[in-house]
């Protein structure tokens, strides 16, 4: 997972700057939190400074990849307020998963975040798997999800599964239910 | 039959929409292809050796006299003439152009159908018993459970983006006439002692590489509580299936290698640590779903002269031996147009017979007609005493070829003729066999007896459950073909074994007349089927034959 220096973020269907610096795992190492700085730290990383977390600003948000296990998150989602989902390929919809699993399984109340390879075509069902931000590499498609995300309103509430949060069977509110 | 409300209709125009944005960023070079293609394929569209092509949606095999005719418009104005019924129940469309396809989905969309997950690794259209209703050993009718199955996966945010294509059968009947051993996903309607309607649930069963029967993974599901639990299944294979390895994605790997037991104890898990009142399904929306499949108005007749018709006419008695079934209410019977005239290509239908069914529906069958997956059509609900009238209409268009059931029902895909993957051609091979078959009392004499023929190992016609399969490979650069005997479909399904190297393709169809020789030549009566001769006999006796003339 390689996300870019200072990616875009889309956020409560906002396009705006990211104040999450993404610490990569091979950088741990060497890494000093400075003052007022938020950081994303990969999960071993996080799991070892929890709870006091010594030196941060606040409590660092935690993330991984589509394919790690989220068991280990049982100890994250109290404490973190973001919990950030590595795409390493478009195709690849495992993280599709996780982020539904986090909301139903974990009751994860903090932002959830999709970083690395995915397409503005997905931002929609990202929305509805419980993604409350997407972070894009460059502004163009960051703008293009915005767009997408704005027209696909109407398609969220007009679908035969609702979302995550506001999950339903496909007659159910035909029916008055 | 289903019919779309509001909601459904704003569905698929959104999609339509969404399609037509990305097309169109496709076509001025916004999308890349490589992004654009997850996009088209989760819209049924292929990039095929000549043109693009369309896969319809046919949700479990339903189809009204409404919806053929605008087929038929749409094959006129858009393709060939003609369209293609696949094994699993579809409609395909083999000569479109990529800028015509917005338009066409405009047109379907006009009469309730779209091409949504009709390819691409996703949920695909779910499958049913091609008798579902009329079947007189039905225990419950599987089609407003596949329709509840049908919403809950168009479009599924959380499953758009598996490992690999998905799909599942619903019967609600005891004879599996639906292969729900070879989904990934198949569901039998049962009750259990308190009598309540439920599921057993088999996952894990496919074909391509690796072809595998489906394990029984729950013999009890509560309707009630059948999407949750099917959600459960996809987010267990959504999480753990393998993406390193196109060949080992499906779910059948990961049911394999992590056993039966530990799989079934995951999606248990699954289900029950988010089972929540959202995904159940009230008693009120199950009856909703069963409101649109009430039986039709049946009127008894009396059908005094049939016997007369068969007795007086020996091809209308071929073709109602054939061609014709049992259906649960006295005074009607269940008919098969047959897609598989001599010298055509399996399953494909042209403009002239789509709009001829669709007149014949109107008349003999309250408007309604079925695909199947052995690629013919059904008409479910004809009175006897119409049989003989349909039977002569259905002979003027080339749909009355009494030989359903026989060696020459062939499936077959579209093969090396048309299709990008294939190895070689299924279709000529297909023409080979049935000329050599054409003598009908030999044929009927052979009895029930599947071929079907795949083009390559992804196994479209699904020839590994064929008595008789046939699988074209690349022997460096020639088209060779490797026969399999001896698989079944149904209750007993079972995948068929290799007889010996691969032949090439001018010793096909000697090989064919070669086994059913020797199967004439060694069963102990006429009633010994074809699969209990080979399993008695053995093999060898027929590679023997085979590999000694070729």
């Amino acid at each position: 997972m390689q996300p870019s220096e200072q990616p875009l973020l889309i956020i409560n269907g906002r396009i705006s700057d990211d104040v999450w610096q993404l610490i990569q795992a091979d950088a741990t190492e060497s890494f000093k939190p400075e003052s007022g700085q938020s950081y994303l730290l990969p999960l071993p990383q996080w799991l070892a400074s929890a709870p006091d977390f010594s030196g941060f600003a606040g409590f660092p948000g935690v993330w991984i990849n589509g394919d790690d296990p989220v068991e280990p998150l049982t100890d994250v989602v109290a404490l973190a307020p973001v919990i950030a989902i590595g795409f390493s390929n478009f195709m690849d919809g495992s993280g599709f998963s996780i982020a539904s699993a986090l909301k139903e399984t974990y009751g994860f109340q903090g932002d959830i975040r999709a970083f690395g390879s995915f397409l503005p075509d997905q931002a929609p069902y990202l929305r509805r798997c419980g993604f409350s931000s997407l972070a894009f590499s460059n502004a163009a498609d960051a703008e293009l999800a915005y767009s997408l995300l704005q027209s696909a309103k109407s398609a969220t509430e007009q679908s035969y599964q609702g979302s995550v949060d506001q999950p339903r069977t496909p007659f159910a509110r035909r029916l008055g239910r | 039959m289903y019919q779309y409300d509001d909601l459904d209709r704003q569905v698929v125009n959104n999609r339509v929409a969404q399609f037509r944005d990305q097309m169109q960023r496709y076509l001025n070079g916004q999308l890349s292809e490589e992004a654009f293609l997850p996009l088209r394929l989760q819209n049924g569209l292929y990039v095929q050796k000549h043109a693009p092509m369309l896969r319809i949606a046919v949700p479990y095999g339903m189809l009204s006299a409404r919806q053929l005719r605008t087929i038929a418009q749409i094959c006129q104005q858009y393709d060939r003439d003609y369209c293609h019924i696949t094994t699993r129940q579809n409609i395909q469309l083999n000569w479109v152009q990529l800028e015509d396809v917005s338009a066409i989905l405009d047109q379907l969309a006009s009469v309730d159908m779209h091409a949504i997950q009709t390819s691409g690794n996703c949920i695909r259209n779910t499958t049913s018993d091609p008798l579902a209703g009329v079947a007189a050993d039905e225990i419950t009718d599987p089609r407003p459970y596949c329709e509840i199955i049908r919403q809950w996966s168009t479009l599924h945010p959380e499953f758009a983006f598996l490992p690999r294509k998905f799909k599942i059968a619903v019967i609600g009947a005891e004879t599996d006439r639906a292969s729900i051993q070879l989904h990934d996903i198949g569901l039998q309607l049962t009750h259990n002692d308190q009598g309540v309607t439920g599921f057993k649930v088999w996952v894990g069963g496919g074909l391509g590489r690796t072809p595998m029967l489906a394990s029984l993974i729950n013999p009890f599901l509560p309707e009630s509580d059948l999407l949750g639990y099917l959600k459960a299944i996809l987010r267990v294979y959504n999480r753990h299936g393998r993406r390193d390895n196109k060949y080992k994605a499906r779910i059948k790997i990961l049911v394999n290698s992590l056993g039966v037991a530990e799989f079934s104890q995951q999606v248990e898990q699954e289900y029950q640590q988010n089972y929540s009142d959202e995904a159940r399904l009230s008693n009120q929306e199950i009856d909703y779903a069963r409101s649109f499949f009430s039986e039709p108005e049946y009127t008894a007749v009396n059908a005094e002269d049939l016997d007369m018709q068969a007795q007086l006419n020996p091809e209308f008695s071929r073709w109602l031996t054939r061609n014709v079934q049992p259906h649960k209410v006295a005074g009607y019977r269940v008919v098969t147009l047959s897609l598989k005239y001599y010298g055509r290509a399996p399953g494909d239908v042209t403009t002239a017979q789509l709009r001829h069914i669709a007149d014949l529906a109107e008349r003999y069958s309250f408007a309604e007609v079925r695909s199947t997956q052995q690629q013919n059509i059904i008409l479910a609900d004809v009175r006897e005493s119409d049989l003989y009238d349909l039977w002569l209409q259905a002979r003027e268009m080339d749909l009355a070829t009494p030989t359903a059931g026989t060696l020459v029902d062939t499936v077959c895909c579209p093969g090396g003729d048309f299709c990008n993957l294939a190895n070689a051609r299924s279709i000529p091979v297909n023409s080979d066999i049935q000329s050599r078959f054409e003598d009908l009392d030999y044929l009927y004499d052979l009895g029930d007896l599947s071929l079907r023929i795949s083009g390559c190992i992804n196994a479209c016609a699904h020839h590994h459950i064929a008595n008789i399969g046939i699988l074209g490979v690349d022997k460096k650069g020639e088209e060779f073909y490797q026969v399999t005997l001896g698989g079944e479909t149904g209750d007993h399904s079972a995948i068929g074994k290799v007889l010996g190297p691969s032949l090439p393709k001018e010793k096909i169809g000697d090989a064919v007349e070669r086994i059913i020789e020797t199967y004439i030549e060694h069963r102990q009566s006429e009633d010994e089927h074809f699969t209990a001769a080979y399993r008695r006999l053995g093999k060898d006796l027929f590679k023997e034959r085979v590999y000694a003339t070729v």
